[in-house]
């Protein structure tokens, strides 16, 4: 689920920082740029796990900061396809389920990729969504997010930014989890 | 004669201006928002186990509640910590993920399929399969990296899934009984996590040791799982 990236940046040291400890203001502000961010291609930045060289120091004319380069290992979330993910149930209505794992919530199982055959039902609670619910050897299993649901990571993207988004969509998503419940022990760790 | 000087000097001010500014790229997006990816020089320079990560956050200080205001660790790391808390990684020791690195040599388990095994902690072989399963797809993709392919184009061609071929039973034909052997190993090394223990019937052995976190030394060094190679 994660991974150590190596990465070479170019940071500029804003002049307030200048009493600090150099390791400690690259730290600050190294998590203050990538902490919580999507990376092209790498994942969601979790933390920063080690500064391994900083060079530079030259200050450009102009200018009233430092600019370093900076050479770090950043921790990164990116499942790689086939792993096993738990997560917990967020939405579920007629396109699929959507996943959320507290740090990180775009995970989707479309349709095709739930346990087959299985059929929704609107649920009595809540009007928006509905309860997918699992029809094995006449038996029913609903999915309802009471337990924790197992399932295996299909295929992970990054959509690329839209210039323009209509108002009421979703707030952009830059890094989507498709995952598969259709398979042997998947699914709500209950069921098995 | 003034006025070129003027102007050739504000040109030169505002494409200055421009350089600084490009160096510290921010946009107004909602957040997370996706930064270029300035000069990866290995985009993966090792695996984590979803118990590595866990002790790195827990040797910066996190812990559960109350002392969460006072460690020097973001809103997002603690959100990362409740979930690793509650997964099976949140009583694993160092010690117990060697000693199945050298167990599950004699089974000839491919990397991703370990990495599976090690963060689900499956009890029973219905639970393996799908670890085993598709993990053979993502191998490749796994090795390839490893092997300090940079080429982002080379990865995105070796990350397509390799054709499917008849693997649904791929775990009982390589293993046939190993596999209750496989699940009897992983079941004594690994201690259980939290919620498996209720359902769980057998015993676990006295020999395994609840990690106590806040005892782990700090050093940030990766374990046998990433240098392997």
């Amino acid at each position: 689920m994660f991974f150590l990236s190596l990465i070479e940046h170019t940071l500029r040291l804003p002049p307030h920082l200048l009493d600090l400890p150099l390791n400690e203001a690259i730290k600050g502000e190294l998590e203050s740029l990538f902490l919580d961010k999507v990376l092209a291609n790498l994942g969601l930045c979790i933390s920063v796990y080690d500064i391994r060289s900083i060079d530079g120091g030259f200050v450009f004319p102009g200018d009233g900061a430092s600019t370093y380069t900076v050479e770090f290992r950043l921790v990164m979330f990116r499942p790689f396809v086939g792993e096993i993910i738990t997560a917990k149930l967020k939405e579920s209505d007629a396109n699929g389920l959507q996943l959320s794992l507290g740090f990180f919530d775009d995970i989707y199982i479309p349709v095709h990729l739930m346990p087959n055959p299985c059929h929704c039902e609107p649920d009595p609670e809540n009007k928006s969504q509905v309860i997918w619910i699992w029809d094995y050897q006449e038996q029913k299993f609903p999915i309802d997010g009471l337990d924790e649901i197992r399932f295996q990571v299909q295929s992970v993207s990054y959509p690329p930014i839209p210039v323009e988004q209509p108002k009421e969509s979703k707030p952009f998503a830059p890094m989507m989890i498709m995952g598969s419940l259709d398979y042997d022990g998947l699914g709500p760790v209950s069921w098995w | 004669m003034y006025q070129s000087r003027v102007d050739q000097y504000r040109s030169w001010f505002t494409h200055a201006c421009r350089c600084l500014r490009s160096n510290n790229i921010q946009s107004s997006l909602v957040s997370p928002l996706v930064l270029p990816s300035d000069e990866d020089k290995k985009a993966n320079a090792g695996a984590l186990t979803n118990f590595e990560v866990l002790d790195f956050l827990r040797s910066r200080g996190a812990a559960k509640d109350p002392t969460r205001v006072i460690a020097p660790i973001a809103a997002s790391e603690f959100k990362v910590y409740d979930y690793l808390v509650e997964s099976a990684a949140c009583n694993q020791t160092r010690e117990s993920i060697n000693e199945l690195l050298e167990k599950c040599k004699k089974y000839d388990l491919a990397k991703a399929e370990i990495l599976n095994i090690i963060n689900i902690r499956p009890a029973s072989p219905v639970e393996i399969d799908p670890a085993m399963y598709q993990a053979m797809k993502s191998e490749q993709y796994v090795k390839s990296f490893q092997e300090n392919v940079e080429d982002i184009a080379h990865y995105t061609k070796l990350s397509q899934p390799v054709p499917t071929k008849e693997i649904i039973e791929e775990s009982e034909k390589r293993m046939g009984e190993g596999i209750e052997d496989l699940i009897e190993m992983v079941i004594t090394v690994l201690p259980p996590p939290p919620n498996q223990m209720n359902t769980e019937e057998e015993v676990v052995a006295g020999d395994e040791e609840i990690a106590d976190g806040e005892q782990t030394t700090t050093e940030t060094t990766t374990t046998t799982m990433a240098t392997e190679n």
